[in-house]
């Protein structure tokens, strides 16, 4: 069928179908693709624009404001945590680095053990996921494609001993220019927006961009309407228009913030649980200064991984080769005028080694992680509590990063909130000496998880394990990164793929 | 010219947010919205262009701030004035939620506001109208600040003009950076990989 955008949309807007999918990133565009396979009526409702690779122009200040949630701009309540979460037709996945994981095992054997979670286990996803990385062409990266960047991690980590090892991508044909995070403009990266959305879409499926829904209506245990108010393309402004959708079952997938938004926003949060327990894998890094230029810039943004620290007491974290741009680096450094630029001006040498911190997991925490919840306008309100184990985890991280960079013959390594080392002696003591405190340590997210936890318990969990139906309606499923009881402690796209199409079929037997 | 006067508050400044920041916070936006037809921002050179969504004051604010983040690093390389850091900020916001504006404006006349560096010892007199030693020494106090309230005002205006500045293309030069591939000449390189999603696309309206 069509992608209509908000231009399309100038009068208001009944429509009746099967399906009315929420969202068309990782989760919506795999349920999109299956339903209207099958068959099905499907209609999706996107938030953000349409845009294709045609008009990606690489930058980031032109395309972070595009393609990103707040133009870029997303972040905790209280600045310390800066959220780079996706919003264009093909969500994250159009704007993500590309790196594939399957859920690891023992995470959702943690699930089931600790949070109630039955009926999905690891083994149920692998067909999903076998199906999908097809699709995708999920493949391992070898040595001699490594960037120069990466490299520098790869060697820090065999000069210490650590586990390292290669990464798995979804690219096809790709060009490693190192621009994933700004969309992909040869259409190498096989998003959502190449790949499962237009399958979707040549079996039946209509999109609409720009339509931000701001509710769900719903009468005893059933929905009865999804309303979207309708965005100006060209301001990105509420331009008067509503689209109800009336639909025999609804699928949330605007991913963790947006789909408990939602649910909020609709009055729906029976458990008191909606929104709790989001989780982000707060990232930090240790950068290295070497003698030759590394442009940090230049071939795909990550190739290598350390699960060194995985499974450490306290918080674990995994370890990653990250890329470096001049306004991501530049908006976390904290100095002032020459202080900031001296650090910049270090770019084309500098490496970047990151730590992706396992949230989620603390037995004894029950509220981990971010709450979720509405201003009085509607726009999500994020407060993630910093904990003692969350800042232990990121002092730890600090230092076995700047190790990494040392270790790799770095002849300085410095953090973006100013803490410089030229030897291992030096790291502890002056990474000690700055308070792991909101405000002072530059944290950057870019996995946005949990807030719509799944379980078998009511009380506990919003969605239910077995099919990804909320537990309070009948037609409404939630099917993104928001049901994950903790952080999937891996790059989380491939998860909510194989979730997805997973739970597309519940959502099939449903509608018979 | 007078000092803009904090909105009613949506983001950082929730109940919430104000009740968990401690008695510190809460006398700073106590004084947030005091006394302020008593004081004036000094406005600086005008914008290029007209301004869609910050007051004159807010610019000038903003411009202030990003100066003293974002001075020009040397004779080749513009500073954030040359940038227009304050009318790139004006346009990000006119594409932004309605509520978002209302925060930064919110946090500019906090930021500016003379009575609210008095609470700290630190200044009467608005940032505008303070010398550039001055004023670093106020952009260092709210960053290092123990009120945790004070380190977000200073990271929220930080990221915004340090992230326009840091983008614009041309302070590329002074950081080493070559700027992305030519689009165009990149896309032509891979046209027969590119995904044909322009027929999927309804016919009858543009976007831009």
């Amino acid at each position: 069928m069509t992608i209509f955008t908000g231009a399309h949309v100038t009068e208001d807007r009944t429509i009746e179908c099967d399906v009315c999918i929420v969202g068309t990133g990782a989760g919506g565009a795999v349920v999109a693709e299956r339903l209207s396979a099958a068959g099905k009526r499907v209609v999706m409702l996107e938030d953000g624009g349409f845009h294709e690779s045609r008009t990606f122009d690489l930058t980031e200040r032109n395309m972070f404001p595009r393609l990103y949630q707040e133009g870029g701009g997303r972040a905790t309540a209280d600045q310390s945590m800066a959220i780079l979460q996706g919003r264009a037709v093909g969500g994250t996945t159009v704007v993500n680095w590309t790196t594939c994981f399957r859920t690891p095992e023992r995470v959702m054997q943690l699930w089931a053990e600790r949070h109630g979670v039955e009926g999905l286990e690891h083994a149920a996803l692998v067909p999903h996921w076998e199906r999908v990385e097809a699709r995708l062409n999920v493949v391992q990266m070898r040595l001699d494609q490594v960037n120069r960047n990466n490299l520098v991690t790869w060697r820090g980590l065999e000069a210490l001993g650590w586990h390292k090892d290669l990464l798995f991508r979804n690219v096809k044909n790709c060009a490693h220019s190192g621009y994933c995070g700004m969309g992909c403009a040869i259409d190498a990266k096989q998003s959502m927006l190449v790949t499962f959305l237009p399958d979707a879409v040549r079996a039946g499926a209509d999109i609409y961009a720009n339509a931000w829904v701001e509710r769900i209506e719903t009468d005893g245990r059933r929905c009865t309407a999804v309303v979207a108010k309708v965005r100006d393309p060209r301001t990105d402004q509420l331009n008067g228009r509503t689209i109800t959708v009336r639909a025999r079952a609804t699928v949330l997938a605007g991913g963790a913030i947006n789909t408990p938004a939602i649910l909020l926003r609709s009055g729906i949060d029976p458990s008191g649980r909606t929104g709790k327990r989001t989780f982000f894998h707060p990232a930090i890094g240790g950068v290295g200064v070497h003698p030759e230029r590394v442009h940090p810039f230049a071939g795909s943004p990550q190739y290598v991984y350390s699960d060194e620290f995985v499974e450490r007491d306290g918080m674990g974290f995994l370890l990653e080769g990250a890329p470096m741009f001049p306004m991501s680096m530049g908006s976390l450094a904290t100095g002032l005028g020459a202080e900031r630029q001296a650090m910049l001006e270090l770019l084309p040498y500098s490496s970047l080694t990151g730590a992706l911190l396992h949230d989620g997991f603390d037995p004894d925490d029950p509220d981990e992680g971010a709450t979720v919840t509405v201003k009085p306008d509607g726009r999500p309100n994020i407060d993630y509590k910093w904990t003692a184990r969350l800042q232990e985890g990121l002092r730890a991280a600090t230092i076995a990063t700047l190790r990494i960079q040392l270790a790799a013959g770095a002849q300085q390594a410095y953090t973006v909130h100013g803490v410089y080392v030229r030897t291992e002696a030096e790291i502890e003591a002056l990474v000690d000496r700055i308070p792991i405190e909101p405000g002072r340590v530059p944290v950057f997210v870019a996995h946005c998880m949990g807030g719509c936890a799944m379980g078998t318990d009511p009380a506990r969990s919003v969605v239910d394990s077995r099919s990804l139906r909320h537990h309070a309606l009948d037609d409404v499923f939630v099917i993104d990164g928001s049901v994950f009881p903790t952080s999937c402690s891996v790059n989380p796209q491939i998860s909510i793929y194989g979730l997805a199409s997973w739970g597309a079929e519940h959502v099939r037997e449903m509608l018979g | 010219m007078t000092t803009p006067t904090p909105q009613a508050s949506l983001g950082l400044f929730s109940r919430r947010n104000l009740l968990r920041g401690g008695i510190g916070s809460a006398a700073l936006l106590a004084l947030g919205g005091v006394g302020l037809g008593l004081q004036s921002t000094r406005l600086g050179a005008a914008p290029a262009e007209a301004l869609l969504v910050l007051t004159p004051e807010e610019h000038a604010i903003l411009a202030a701030i990003a100066r003293r983040v974002c001075p020009s690093p040397g004779p080749d390389v513009p500073g954030a004035d040359a940038v227009g850091v304050g009318l790139l900020a004006d346009r990000l916001l006119s594409h932004a939620d309605p509520g978002t504006a209302v925060d930064v404006k919110s946090v500019l006349a906090l930021f500016e506001n003379g009575l609210v560096g008095a609470l700290f010892g630190e200044r009467v007199r608005p940032f505008t109208q303070l010398a550039p030693e001055a004023q670093d020494a106020v952009l260092l106090a709210w960053r290092d600040s123990s009120v945790a309230l004070r380190r977000t005002v200073f990271r929220a205006l930080s990221t915004m003009v340090t992230a326009l500045y840091y983008g614009h293309p041309s302070v590329w030069p002074g950081i080493g950076y070559p700027g992305p591939p030519d689009p165009v000449a990149f896309r032509a390189a891979y046209a027969a990989q590119v995904v044909d999603l322009a027929s999927l696309r309804a016919p009858g309206a543009e976007d831009a």
